[in-house]
């Protein structure tokens, strides 16, 4: 096989939205930025993000400041966040939503002509700037044109398989993968790698995600020696579709919620009102009533609970099923037909009506949408630095999904496309500077590359009778929903450890068959040897966190642990061993803590906002 | 294995894996506007013929084909204007559609929707979409000969004027029986059936014309802000919505639907003219509904 | 004279009871040699074509190229063309088919083949870069109503499937790559041209570059394919088209620029 190789100071995998900020603020460093994508630009997951950019804009309610983003961040995530990238975060969001509408973005206005903003849940204050509930796609298609306009190069349909260090093995030196339309091994030579791979939803059989959601980035960065964060923490979306089967798990925005929409069992009740955490207890509406008129526009009426966080009403809409009250198809209604009038749904929502009109023939102006929990997003991810967001391989960057710590136990909906944005932007200056100053390119040792070719082949050489790539697949996804899913315990954690581990020994065996050109079967070969080795790392680091919090639910455990709160689990391997150790969370600066604990109080007295 | 040129881009006329009837629409539309084009055409040439009984007009009705009725070919004639075509006009082109027709022709025939319907029909360019044409090579779409379609802007501005023209006669067509020399609206005020089909003539051709993807453009469609200060036309406004918007709204509004526009206008217009020939050469007589 | 479609072969003759065998008639192959290779699925309700193109890959062949992402009509990867009509194959549901008549799969066959179901759609890219880019006033606020995203707003709606440009026959009978943009990328102009703080002037783009929009002959199979109902006709094609003929053609426009001069 012949070895085609590039070179450019930069290199970053995927071109979702985190993937292309960072290409666009690396190419204005000055410096020459290849992107690698494993399908065709403008098609990374980014483009299903419906609901919004959380960003502190104030632009409907002004009493709304980068303080009050931060708060709900970190309260949000239960205090697990990296309280350093959620203030960079907080801070910087606004800004990133304005770099978006100079470079073109057609956002939603309010009335005086300015970026308009809605609710979401566990946000205080209106708070996401939109584009209907295409915000994604918009966002993408924004900075796709930017990077395009900036000449950045886009290697469209490359698989990257591992990352490749320099002879002292400590520094990043480049990437190794192959042409998908080919089957051709690449190597990329670079300067500095960013990694924005996006999340791993494919270990699950209900998700939200596309067949390349795989880990590719932490399962890569574990094994060159970096360290994964808060691998706990998997979100899943309360409100995925359940019906017909084949589009189980797509995702129903939470601008459904925001606008509106109510969820209901199958005995007509609002039981989101049952399901009011204490931390909420005096912050959301707790009648029926009072919840109207927060939706007619009363502000001085508390927001509906069917906008607590989503790990809240996941586990409720969990527990209605699982109590017999559950929707024919085994989930929850949401209606948003009874709450608000046609023209506004078609108005706020297009993209739900299209969605499914076309794909369940349900008109949502006119009936209620069956929805259940979807696995949606990983809090957890690469460690980073939470200002250059490098990893502890000099060279090596992660941003994004892939990357962990600023969301802590529970993510808020609007904050990851604010997170990439913000983070994205982040590493591209960071890595594209330092590139700058570098003189020459790493070296890759020739063994390196050659035991990367080998590699590549391996599925070509088994005998037929080996393993069947979709079959193991299935029985990843399997275990993890048995074992792994929304709520664990110990006996369960280690009987799907155990499994796991077996399946991964059997990954070896893997076969494909044909030619190597648009081969799904062994392209599925690398995406499982990544998937398996994070699906690992979130069992093991769920076994470790003995306490419920977030999203992670130990029936065993089932309330937050204090000193547990105080740490975070960090995942690195060695000699192919998994290794769990724990670092305390940093205090937040003295400014930031006393409004922490002010909050607090003010949360306990039971005071409206 | 085959080639895949001939599993996939076999450019034979009318080749597709298409398995509906797809050959439906443009047949459809073949006849459609040819028997138009047929019906027009005889009814251009009949006044030539048959200088007596022109057919063009009833009273106070005056068929769309022939209105405004510049010259007439009788001297009985309510509605031309002035009077017999002069002495030195040549006898073979003596029909007074001759002189008015070309405007609202081309108003068709440069019209966003035609050139649709008839570069698919007639011109097979292409006849369905997904359906090959049989053709690879020569084609210059509207560059080269099809360039005149570029015209279509000023076709509706004259189109506009017809629009006057006709609603002027429907409004006419309500008024009866002026004594000889005294204007129009000296005569009584009756309703007859040839009102009605005038006034609903005019009615759809001001759906069809005021649906016009030029007007569209030109009344607000031109325009890239209809609310930005940075606007050079807004400048020193407040940010709000021009006028236009509204006028530009209005005409998408007939523009959404301007393909069903434009084949009942057309429909209407040749059964305007037919039902005027019919009750002037007394095939069935025109009823009067009301008498004021 | 309803623009609508149907490539189905009937859907009243839709099963009632599941599963159902479909047979499918897929291309296989290259650029050079191909043929069809029949496949029998099993279907439950509520199937799309991508589903059984998957469960193909899944269980029968593991080789059968296709190209796919979101399986929720937003991403526009899985463009194919179906009994004959480019369509996007996690849009296109089951039941609207007759299980007794095998359906074709087909890639979209504008494009170089590259195997199977997938094509070569690079040459879109290349198109894309040869538009200016957004282009604000260097001044502006960016203040405006919502009444004004409306026309950029359902051009941004593409989701770059290009069935438009599979379907167009300017580039699928008459190969115009290197003259012509394709309905995507008018959209594409349009969904700039009609930004609110856009200045840029496309025309010369439209007219005599890449554009070359008076190829267009305004025959509407772009919008018939669109799966995101974008009126690519009349609201970005025709507009541009006028917009051209402001430029070029127009009398008050030659007056104008004689002026200027």
């Amino acid at each position: 096989m012949t070895l085609q190789i590039y070179e450019h100071d930069v290199i970053i995998v995927g071109a979702g939205g985190a993937g292309l900020s960072a290409a666009i603020s690396a190419a204005e460093q000055g410096v020459d930025v290849g992107v690698v994508c494993k399908s065709l630009l403008g098609k990374a997951h980014t483009v299903m993000a419906e609901g919004g950019i959380a960003a502190s804009l104030g632009n409907v309610v002004q009493d709304d400041d980068w303080r009050s983003h931060f708060l709900d961040t970190m309260k949000g995530g239960w205090g697990l966040n990296d309280p350093k990238m959620a203030e960079i975060h907080a801070m910087e969001s606004p800004e990133r939503v304005l770099d978006l509408e100079r470079w073109g973005a057609v956002f939603d206005r309010t009335t005086d002509g300015r970026i308009s903003q809605r609710n979401f849940g566990g946000h205080r204050y209106t708070r996401l700037a939109h584009v209907g509930d295409r915000t994604g796609l918009e966002l993408i298609r924004t900075l796709q044109d930017k990077a395009v306009s900036l000449g950045i190069k886009v290697y469209m349909e490359y698989t990257i398989t591992e990352i490749l260090k320099d002879s002292t093995g400590k520094k990043m030196a480049g990437a190794f993968g192959y042409w998908r339309v080919t089957g051709l091994p690449v190597l990329f030579r670079a300067k500095k790698i960013i990694l924005a791979t996006g999340g791993s939803g494919m270990a699950y059989r209900v998700n939200s995600s596309s067949w390349e959601y795989t880990g590719d980035g932490p399962a890569m960065a574990l094994r060159v020696g970096a360290e994964l964060v808060d691998m706990a923490f998997v979100q899943f979306h309360p409100t995925g579709m359940v019906w017909p089967l084949s589009v189980k798990g797509t995702l129903v925005t939470e601008g459904v919620r925001g606008e509106g929409g109510v969820l209901k069992n199958s005995d007509g009740e609002r039981f989101m009102f049952n399901y009011i955490p204490d931390a909420y207890v005096g912050s959301i509406a707790d009648t029926e009533e009072e919840a109207n008129r927060w939706a007619a526009g009363d502000a001085s009426a508390r927001p509906p609970p069917e906008l607590l966080t989503r790990d809240v009403v996941a586990r409720a809409i969990l527990n209605e099923v699982v109590e017999g009250r559950g929707s024919e198809h085994g989930g929850a209604y949401l209606d948003i037909a009874s709450q608000r009038p046609t023209e506004f749904i078609l108005r706020k929502l297009p993209a739900m009506y299209h969605q499914f009109k076309e794909l369940a023939g349900i008109d949502i102006t006119k009936e209620p949408m069956e929805v259940a929990p979807t696995c949606h997003y990983m809090m957890g991810g690469i460690r980073v630095d939470p200002e250059t967001q490098e990893t502890c391989i000099s060279g090596l960057y992660a941003s994004g999904e892939a990357a962990g710590g600023l969301h802590g136990a529970n993510r808020l909906g609007g904050n990851s496309l604010s997170d990439l944005l913000v983070f994205g932007n982040r590493a591209g200056i960071h890595a594209g500077e330092t590139a700058q100053k570098m003189k020459s390119f790493p070296k890759i040792p020739e063994k390196h590359i050659e035991s990367a070719i080998d590699h590549l082949s391996f599925p070509f050489n088994n005998t037929s009778s080996g393993e069947h790539p979709f079959q193991l697949r299935d029985e990843l996804q399997t275990i993890m929903e048995e074992y792994v899913g929304i709520k664990r315990d110990e006996e369960g954690l280690n009987k799907g450890i155990k499994e796991l581990q077996k399946l991964k020994s059997r990954t070896s065996n893997l076969v494909a068959t044909g030619s190597p050109s648009y081969n799904a079967g062994w392209q599925t070969c690398f995406d499982l040897i990544n998937l398996i080795d994070v699906s690992l790392a979130i069992a093991y680091s769920a076994l470790e966190r003995k306490e419920s919090r977030g999203a992670h639910t130990r029936i065993d455990f089932p309330v937050p642990s204090d000193s547990l709160g105080k740490i975070k689990f960090i995942v690195s391997l060695s000699s192919d061993k998994f290794n769990i150790s724990n670092v305390s969370i940093p205090t937040p600066r003295k400014e930031l803590l006393s409004m922490i604990k002010k909050d607090q109080t003010k949360q306990k007295s039971g005071g409206k906002k | 294995m085959q080639s895949t040129k001939d599993l996939l881009n076999n450019y034979d006329f009318g080749s597709t894996y298409r398995v509906d009837r797809w050959w439906s629409q443009p047949i459809g539309v073949f006849i459609g506007l040819s028997l138009f084009v047929i019906y027009g055409t005889a009814r251009l040439l009949y006044p030539i013929f048959n200088p007596s009984a022109p057919g063009i007009e009833y009273g106070s009705l005056l068929s769309p084909f022939f209105s405004p009725l510049l010259f007439s070919v009788s001297s009985e004639s309510h509605h031309a204007l002035f009077g017999l075509f002069p002495t030195f006009w040549p006898e073979l082109l003596r029909s007074p559609a001759i002189l008015i027709l070309w405007a609202p022709l081309g108003l068709r025939l440069t019209c966003y929707y035609y050139r649709k319907a008839y570069y698919r029909a007639f011109l097979r360019d292409p006849p369905a979409c997904a359906v090959s044409e049989g053709r690879r090579y020569k084609y210059a779409g509207e560059t080269r000969l099809f360039l005149f379609q570029n015209l279509h802007r000023y076709f509706v501005y004259l189109g506009i004027i017809f629009i006057c023209v006709l609603t002027f006669d429907a409004i006419r067509a309500l008024f009866w029986h002026a004594p000889a020399g005294s204007p129009f609206w000296e005569g009584d005020i009756e309703l007859h059936v040839g009102t009605l089909i005038l006034g609903l003539n005019a009615l759809l051709l001001s759906g069809y014309t005021f649906g016009c993807h030029s007007l569209r453009y030109l009344v607000g469609g031109n325009s890239r802000c209809f609310s930005c200060v940075s606007n050079p036309e807004n400048k020193g406004k407040d940010p709000t919505i021009s006028k236009r918007y509204t006028i530009w709204k209005i005409v998408s509004s007939l523009n959404v639907n301007h393909s069903t526009w434009a084949w009942f206008s057309l429909f209407m217009v040749a059964f305007t003219d037919f039902y005027v020939w019919m009750v002037s050469i007394g095939v069935w007589p025109d009823i009067i509904l009301l008498k004021l | 004279m309803s623009t609508e479609i149907n490539t189905s072969t009937t859907s009243e003759s839709s099963p009632s009871v599941y599963p159902v065998n479909y047979t499918f008639r897929i291309f296989r192959g290259n650029d050079n040699t191909g043929e069809f290779i029949n496949y029998e699925v099993a279907v439950e309700e509520g199937m799309v074509i991508l589903d059984a193109i998957l469960s193909i890959q899944e269980n029968q062949d593991t080789e059968l190229a296709v190209r796919w992402n979101c399986k929720s009509g937003r991403c526009g990867s899985c463009g194919m063309e179906i009994n004959g009509m480019p369509k996007l194959a996690c849009m296109t549901r089951l039941s609207d088919f007759d299980p007794k008549i095998p359906i074709t799969v087909t890639p979209m066959k504008t494009f170089p083949v590259l195997k199977d179901l997938v094509s070569d759609v690079s040459w879109n890219y290349e198109v894309n870069k040869t538009i200016q880019p957004f282009t604000p006033n260097e001044n502006s606020d960016f203040v405006y109503q919502q009444e004004d995203i409306e026309r950029s707003r359902e051009f941004r709606k593409c989701i770059e499937c290009f069935l438009c440009q599979d379907v167009c026959h300017v580039i699928r009978e008459h190969d115009k790559k290197d003259s012509f943009g394709g309905p995507r990328f008018f959209v594409r102009s349009a969904a700039l041209h009609f930004h609110p703080e856009d200045t840029a002037d496309r025309s010369e783009w439209l007219k005599e570059g890449q554009g070359g929009i008076g190829h267009c002959n305004i025959t509407r199979c772009c919008t018939d394919v669109c799966p995101e109902h974008i009126s690519i006709t009349d609201n970005a094609i025709i507009p541009q088209k006028e917009y051209v003929v402001d430029n070029y053609y127009s009398i008050w426009g030659w007056i104008k620029k004689q002026f200027n001069k």
